[in-house]
């Protein structure tokens, strides 16, 4: 087992343990997915379903996106809540301190980090999507003789999305393992509210769909420029800069 | 007094030579030298903020030095097997609190690349008295149980060199005896070298047989405990009297052989004779002025004393 591997299980147990987490996680997740399913059924499916002829392709795209901000939420609130908290606290209770003097290396702690506070996110947030899915799709679209899934709407919302929640933690980490936590999770919070007010604008205005390949090209487009961001911000990451990081 | 070192010291362990460290206006560390031998329980003795903190962060690669040489077992500090080599607990415990104290041991052992068996897990966690709380998570454990389970991982990858910041804090009296002797046992028993880093001077007394006394960046002493000791307190005497000795009696005893004598106490009489007087001489020179002897003991200074003499020079 790698160094890498023994870390991350360690920081994903950790988290998985605190009940903190998964209580704010838990609650604030169905919260606000409960929201989107109220909105999406009643002001998107609907009145789509009451039209005297069917749009098949608008009535699998609202499902399909309705699957979309379901990850989209699941995961970004999940980052949100653990890309700070135990970054915090292990700067202060001095355990990335510890690690740091066995033989870790610093990219092996940034590593561990990152993938430990979007893991459970990505899980449950994919989970949550391909049961959503499965749900709608009985619902909505196999009654009207729609398939469940496509493979543009697979790839965006089980492959590119929890890709972009991906870079995006690491790119957290790379801002806040070796700086200040806060300014690493400014970062999180902030991509969730604009990148889902953004999806939803251009979705509303047929620029992008989660149905089609053009909302694919978007997420890698965004996935290369946090990948080139974490390259620069990963290039000075040292030991002393973390440890010096490490104010109590 | 209860000291370390009855292994024979032949290979010096941890080295720093002309160390430099600065922190933009501040020198943290300029020009540190010292060595630890094997076998050593080496006490790095400073106030807060001396720098005891930045060598050790970076004789554990935390830091980087400006400048200097560091090497721990032959071997640069920087290196990752060197770093296998070594056990540390930190003024902080580091300890991961919703894993329990075998999760925390296992984990670090795995960092080591060391895969302990049930029972080693088991008697390191016996021998530093938490048996009975093994399975309890560390965010329950008290701040003395905590510093136990932080030198249980000290000890997780059999290391040769502990590096030990602060030990001690915030552990009760009888926790402080158990690690004392578990530090003892492992120098004494197992052929570990110890560098404890304390700002408290009885411990290190009691524990240490060589020390370096760090003050604003800069060692002022490191040597043998036991003869820096000894070179503070060469020819002095403290006399046991059967009652308090006459201003008189002293002038004269400081006319005749050239004594100096501290404030005399009710019944005792400190005394630093210069070379070539006797403890006899002056012993009989007060029985003739009537002044009955009780008793005569070489002076032991303390390290508090010599600590506070090696700061009042500074500030001279």
């Amino acid at each position: 087992m790698t160094v890498r591997s023994v870390l991350t299980k360690a920081a994903v147990r950790d988290l998985a343990r605190s009940r903190s987490y998964r209580a704010a996680f838990v609650v604030i997740s169905l919260f606000f997915v409960a929201i989107l399913y109220v909105i999406g059924v009643r002001l998107l499916i609907t009145p789509l379903l009451s039209r005297p002829t069917l749009d098949r392709e608008l009535l699998a795209g609202a499902v399909a996106g309705l699957v979309y901000c379901t990850v989209l939420i699941i995961a970004g609130l999940s980052l949100n809540i653990s890309s700070t908290q135990p970054l915090i606290r292990g700067k202060a209770s001095g355990s990335i301190e510890s690690l740091l003097a066995t033989p870790v290396a610093a990219r092996d702690l940034w590593f561990a980090l990152s993938i430990a506070s979007i893991l459970p996110g990505i899980l449950a947030g994919v989970g949550a999507g391909l049961v959503a899915a499965v749900v709608l799709g009985v619902l909505y679209l196999a009654p009207n003789g729609i398939p469940i899934a496509t493979p543009w709407m697979v790839a965006n919302c089980f492959i590119l999305l929890p890709g972009v929640y991906l870079m995006l933690a690491f790119l957290v980490h790379a801002v806040g393992v070796p700086g200040r936590a806060t300014s690493g999770a400014v970062i999180a919070q902030v991509f969730l509210p604009v990148y889902a007010s953004l999806i939803i604008n251009l979705g509303a205005r047929d620029v992008v769909a989660v149905t089609r390949p053009d909302l694919a090209l978007v997420q890698l487009g965004l996935t290369a420029a946090v990948a080139a961001l974490i390259v620069a911000a990963v290039r000075g990451m040292t030991k002393e800069r973390i440890v010096l990081s490490c104010k109590r | 007094m209860d000291k370390g070192g009855t292994v024979e010291p032949t290979t010096a362990v941890i080295e720093l030579e002309d160390v430099k460290k600065r922190f933009g206006a501040l020198q943290a560390l300029n020009g540190v030298t010292f060595t630890v031998e094997r076998g050593d329980i080496f006490g790095y003795l400073g106030a807060n903020g001396a720098g005891k903190t930045t060598t050790i962060r970076i004789l554990l690669d935390l830091l980087r030095a400006d400048s200097g040489r560091v090497s721990v077992l032959g071997d640069p500090a920087n290196r990752v097997e060197t770093r296998r080599r070594i056990g540390f607990m930190l003024d902080a415990d580091g300890l991961y609190d919703q894993l329990t104290a075998v999760e925390n041991l296992r984990f670090y052992a795995k960092l080591y690349g060391c895969s302990p068996s049930a029972g080693e897990i088991a008697a390191l966690l016996a021998s530093v008295r938490l048996s009975d709380r093994a399975n309890d998570r560390a965010g329950t454990y008290s701040k003395g149980m905590r510093r136990r389970l932080a030198l249980a991982r000290a000890l997780v990858h059999d290391p040769e060199v502990l590096i030990l910041d602060e030990p001690m804090s915030g552990i009760d009296p009888t926790g402080q005896i158990e690690i004392r002797a578990i530090i003892q046992d492992l120098v004494h028993e197992r052929g570990k070298t110890i560098l404890l880093s304390s700002h408290d001077l009885d411990e290190i007394e009691r524990l240490c047989n060589r020390i370096a006394l760090i003050d604003q960046g800069e060692i002022r002493i490191t040597g043998d405990l036991k003869r820096l000791l000894g070179a503070g307190s060469e020819g002095q005497i403290t006399i046991a009297t059967s009652a308090a000795v006459a201003p008189a009696i002293l002038a004269e005893l400081r006319d005749r052989f050239g004594v100096e004598a501290g404030a005399p106490g009710s019944a005792t009489l400190d005394l630093k004779l210069p070379a070539g007087v006797r403890n006899a001489d002056i012993v009989s020179f007060l029985a003739s002025h009537g002044v009955g002897v009780e008793g005569v003991a070489a002076k032991h200074t303390s390290l508090e004393e010599l600590y506070a003499a090696i700061l009042k020079e500074r500030e001279a």
